[in-house]
């Protein structure tokens, strides 16, 4: 009766996953409610804000928000090249696809930044709320909240390239191994889900 | 490469077990033992106890003795105003209660140490699956620590805009530029900043808990440790730490919108054309009901995260005292899992008279009606548990079921909240403190005595003191009724709460004697805790040792060493049965049978504890006070 209850290597209950990709799932939940709540304040914003918002051909360009989807896009799929890669052993290539990541995600930063300097240049800025005659309606309240969700989504863009720059770093002192698989998979997790909020945020941004 | 290593994958670490020395720093201070972190979380919270307290004897002055000096401390802090409460001091005093009792004292305490604590002697881990962020999920309450003491030195005080915050009384800091005028309040300056940090900081620290405690409950279990075999402690932690995972976020979000508001001048919360000290505030605003609704929706099922984990240890201790299997296991989980998902979706009851389609107002009154079910069924579980048991009464036990009796007052004195048309005429009356000060300080800080006392034998490998336990359960249990009972006649009298001076109304003067009899309750109640805390720290150094299982309990815990070592147990427990299999018919002379005795050993067992019986007895109340007392 103990025997059929006991289980023959004792050692711990639980999924079949390891616990550092279980805890990077229930993470990204926590991460989906935070930028639920964000996303959520902007859309009840916009509808309340109704005519006395900008249009986005005002203030933002498509082709750039496009660009930079493709790019975030382009840097997933080197992620699972990577993790295949580094599953079946091959670590060069998986060291190549995740520099190819890491440079992407930089990329992508990199546009952000000229977006945010032409935001600048134009004073559409977040603590320009109390609008001034002439100004496009709106503008303020519209500011505050680009600047808030991608703000925040590039803060997590940064932490993704923090989690690459540390394999990265291991590999190029030769300690990437096959062991890391699982690393590489968690990290690219982590890259999907900032991925996916980028794919919410182009459209409720840049198209609508 | 310490992110990376954070988040390790593996899990299985073996080499916990080789004794290495440890500094003392390490070993208490920048501990990665659960044990200790958990231990870490409830001196902590029992400090902030005692501030919240003194605030709320603040409140409770001031509504006895309106405008007069308060004895003591007056003098001291406010020798300019004679020694008198000033109305924006009274507004700090509430707000600053609330915030650290709920942030800083009955979330930690739940989700910091007794989830700590718990978990991995529970479920037969050898610790957390993520020991260092574990410390730092401690660690980074010290931040919110700093800001909440920080804000009472600050210009204008510490945060007047009471717990919920709300704009655009929390959001306007600042003086327009031209006029030199809008600020919504004193209070409304650098110590509502440091009021918003403070909780984002308590915020990241629980999720990281939160986190650590899903992956350890899910992935750790000692084998034979099934889920429904799981005590209830676990499960209603388990729960607990979803609701946290998954709302909490949305409040950091929300909270990071509003710091913006306060610090670089956005207008999420900051109405349109908002008059302000006589400025005109232009410009496009936004919504204050937006922060109401981000608000709630974290800070309902807050509600319930401060009273799950509270049902959970109840459980525990009354099956145990009861010396009876918990009445329906099964249903206890299904109650906390349903209570917990209804929690998501009534956050508007708070919002009935802030303005809403009354659709959506009965659609939260019919959700909120809803937790009574699970609510119930739990209450008569415990009922049905207590029936007919060959009934303990310690410690533990007098405020579990002191934690069942206040909980089903409270529970019941929701029911009226809940229903729209009687809320809005007792809504923000004394009739909702009086409500949830029943759940809060009745549930949640009874269980909170609970859990200490019945997991002090093991924290600390000592026995509290049984008499003077009962000394302070009573006192507390009598001063808590006469604070808080009489609060719902104040609140259908009409009183409103957060009035510095409500006896300026005429319809509210005669009010004051209750209000005063009140006071001298409340102070009862703050006296009675230095009973408990004496007992606390009297019996780390001086109470009589304590066996493993000094209960007769049988979940895991009760294996380890008293306290346990680093790594908890000495091998790798093996679970055969539920948590509460008291009385079992398996067994004759004794009547407990743990989970982890094989269905082979129990006769052994069986034997060994009848020998062991008057051994590890807890040891009687009156016994005489440490000198005599150097046994091995």
């Amino acid at each position: 009766m103990a025997e059929s209850i006991a289980i023959e290597k004792p050692k711990h209950m639980g999924l079949p996953i390891g616990n550092g990709k279980l805890a990077m799932w229930l993470f990204l939940g926590t991460e989906v409610m935070f930028f639920a709540g964000l996303l959520g304040a902007y859309i009840v914003i916009r509808l309340a804000s109704g005519s006395a918002w900008p249009h986005h051909n005002q203030v933002l360009l498509e082709p750039l928000g496009a660009i930079n989807t493709f790019i975030l896009l382009w840097s997933s799929a080197h992620v699972v090249f990577a993790h295949n890669a580094i599953a079946n052993g091959k670590i060069a290539t998986a060291l190549r696809n995740m520099w190819i990541t890491f440079g992407l995600g930089f990329v992508f930063l990199g546009i952000k930044m000229f977006e945010y300097y032409q935001k600048y240049d134009h004073g559409f800025l977040p603590w320009n709320a109390w609008e001034h005659e002439g100004s496009i309606p709106g503008i303020g309240m519209w500011s505050a909240t680009y600047f808030s969700l991608t703000g925040f989504h590039a803060l997590h863009v940064i932490a993704g390239l923090v989690l690459f720059a540390a394999l990265i770093w291991t590999g190029m002192r030769g300690n990437l191994s096959i062991k890391h698989a699982d690393h590489v998979e968690i990290a690219g997790l982590y890259w999907h889900f900032v991925d996916l909020v980028w794919i919410f945020l182009f459209p409720m941004l840049y198209l609508v | 490469m310490s992110v990376a290593g954070s988040i390790d994958a593996s899990g299985a670490h073996d080499d916990h077990h080789h004794a290495h020395e440890l500094s003392f720093i390490q070993k208490y201070v920048f501990s990665t033992d659960h044990k200790i972190i958990g231990i870490q979380f409830m001196f902590s919270g029992l400090f902030w106890l005692m501030i919240g307290g003194l605030l709320a004897l603040g409140v409770r002055w001031q509504l006895a003795y309106p405008f007069q000096t308060m004895p003591i401390v007056g003098p001291l802090l406010f020798g300019t105003e004679g020694g008198a409460i000033s109305p924006e001091f009274y507004n700090m005093l509430f707000t600053m209660h609330a915030s650290v009792m709920i942030f800083l004292v009955i979330i930690p305490f739940m989700v910091g140490a007794f989830a700590n604590y718990l978990i991995p002697l529970q479920i037969g881990a050898d610790d957390m699956a993520f020991p260092k962020l574990n410390m730092l999920s401690y660690w980074f309450m010290w931040p919110a620590f700093f800001c909440f003491a920080l804000s009472f030195f600050v210009e204008g005080g510490a945060a007047q805009a009471g717990w919920t915050s709300y704009p655009p009384l929390s959001s306007l800091t600042w003086i327009d530029p031209v006029t030199k005028a809008g600020s919504s309040a004193p209070g409304a300056g650098p110590g509502q900043t440091l009021w918003l940090l403070g909780v984002t900081f308590a915020g990241v620290s629980s999720m990281m808990g939160s986190v650590n405690y899903m992956t350890t409950v899910i992935n750790m279990r000692a084998p034979g440790m099934t889920m429904f075999r799981l005590p209830l402690s676990v499960w209603a932690i388990l729960i607990t730490a979803t609701l946290q995972a998954f709302a909490l976020p949305v409040l950091t979000a929300a909270g990071f919108l509003l710091l913006f508001d306060r610090t670089i001048g956005t207008q999420f919360f900051i109405p349109e054309n908002l008059w302000v000290n006589g400025t005109l505030i232009t410009g496009s605003g936004a919504s204050p009901l937006l922060w109401q609704h981000l608000f709630w929706f974290y800070s309902h099922p807050a509600v319930y995260i401060m009273i799950l984990p509270g049902m959970g240890i109840v459980s525990e201790i009354i099956a145990c005292f009861a010396r009876k299997p918990i009445f329906g296991y099964r249903p206890m989980v299904y109650s906390i899992a349903g209570i917990a998902g209804l929690g998501f979706v009534v956050w508007g009851h708070h919002m009935f008279i802030s303005g809403m389609n009354p659709a959506l107002g009965l659609t939260f009154m019919v959700t909120t009606i809803f937790i009574a079910l699970p609510s119930a069924i739990k209450v008569f579980n415990w009922l049905g548990t207590l029936w007919g048991g060959n009934l303990h009464v310690s410690t533990p036990m007098l405020h579990a079921v002191g934690f069942v009796s206040l909980f089903i007052i409270g529970g019941l004195s929701g029911i009226f909240m809940a229903a729209t048309p009687v809320d809005i005429y007792i809504h923000d009356t004394y009739f909702i403190v009086a409500h949830f000060h029943y759940v809060l300080a009745g549930g949640s800080l009874f269980s909170i005595f609970a859990g200490i006392t019945y997991w002090f034998p093991k924290m600390f490998g000592r026995m509290l003191n049984d008499f003077w336990g009962k000394v302070h359960f009573a006192a507390s249990f009598i001063f808590m009724n006469g604070t808080f009972f009489t609060m719902h006649q104040l609140g259908a009298a009409g009183m409103p709460r957060r009035l510095a001076n409500p006896y300026d109304y005429d319809y509210l003067a005669h009010l004051l004697p209750m209000n005063q009899f009140m006071t001298w309750s409340a102070i009862g109640m703050g006296l009675a805790q230095f009973i408990f805390l004496a007992n606390i720290f009297y019996s780390l150094f001086y109470g009589p040792k304590a066996s493993r299982n000094p209960w007769h309990a049988n979940s895991l815990e009760w294996l380890a060493p008293s306290p346990p070592g680093h790594g908890n147990f000495e091998s790798v427990p093996v679970v055969y049965r539920g948590p509460h299999e008291y009385s079992s018919p398996l067994v004759k002379d004794i009547d407990y049978l743990p989970q982890w005795v094989a269905p082979a050993d129990i006769a052994a067992f069986e034997a060994q504890a009848k020998l062991d019986q008057p051994a590890t007895e807890p040891a009687p109340p009156e016994q005489p006070s440490g000198n005599d007392e150097h046994q091995a």
